[in-house]
């Protein structure tokens, strides 16, 4: 697990991508020989990719109107 | 305002009840508005405005003491890191797509609320709002390692929990 953690630390980069080539090839490497980390792996890209599909849907929270009218009063105030 | 949704949204998976969320969001709509002679423009609007939120979220749980701020602790991190593992045992093998399918917005947004805070935070702002990890690291006021270190933990949380959802 003391080696594994090296590459755990790196995994969120990973998942999303952002990892330079030859980090990329390594960790691909620990992954394919160790089952726990390539566990771990398949976990993050999961929740990612349900909160990926649903980010539209889930940032768009309908406001309930007495909330949008106080902040519009408040920018009406601020411009006067 | 177009900032507004998303501002609402993220008050809400940080609140857990609309209320709350409500004051939370109105708070930083105030304070944005009594400060924006400190937003520089053309910098990033909504990173400002998150950040603002964040605080004033903190603040709010730090006079209410309702929860310990110090989500930095090991154990904390540990602590969940464990409770995860003992439900991870069930359905290792269900296909993604299965999970994409099968999981309605309903299901996420109830996985996300029964995750600790830190970790909630840490997967909205990533997958949802899409914040760069530098950009969290400022709203959170903690190190580009730890926000790492939050989102790999919350994403492989909220993985576990939904599949664990799936199957009942």
């Amino acid at each position: 697990m003391g080696d594994c953690r090296r590459f755990l630390d790196r995994l969120t980069a990973y998942v999303d991508g952002l990892l330079p080539p030859e980090e990329r090839a390594e960790i691909e490497q620990h992954l394919a020989a160790c089952p726990p980390c390539q566990d771990c792996a398949s976990d993050e890209q999961i929740a990612r990719i349900v909160l990926r599909a649903r980010a539209v849907r889930l940032r768009n929270a309908a406001v309930p109107p007495g909330l949008r009218s106080r902040c519009d009063a408040s920018l009406r105030g601020r411009k006067r | 305002m177009r900032l507004l949704e998303p501002l609402y949204a993220t008050a809400m998976r940080l609140t857990r009840n609309r209320a709350d969320a409500e004051d939370l969001v109105q708070d930083t709509f105030v304070k944005a508005l009594r400060f924006e002679d400190r937003f520089t423009p053309g910098t990033n609007l909504k990173a400002w405005l998150f950040t603002i939120l964040h605080n004033t979220w903190k603040n709010r749980l730090r006079g209410a003491a309702r929860e310990p701020v110090d989500v930095d602790s090991e154990r904390v991190e540990e602590a969940s890191a464990q409770a995860g593992a003992t439900d991870g045992s069930v359905g290792v093998e269900t296909p993604e797509r299965i999970l994409l399918r099968s999981t309605l917005d309903a299901d996420v947004k109830a996985a996300l609320d029964d995750m600790p805070e830190a970790f909630r935070q840490a997967v909205w702002l990533r997958d949802v709002e899409e914040f760069s990890y530098a950009e969290m690291a400022e709203m959170l006021g903690v190190p580009v390692g730890t926000v790492m270190s939050r989102i790999s933990r919350g994403r492989r949380m909220l993985a576990r929990k939904l599949r664990g959802a799936t199957h009942g």
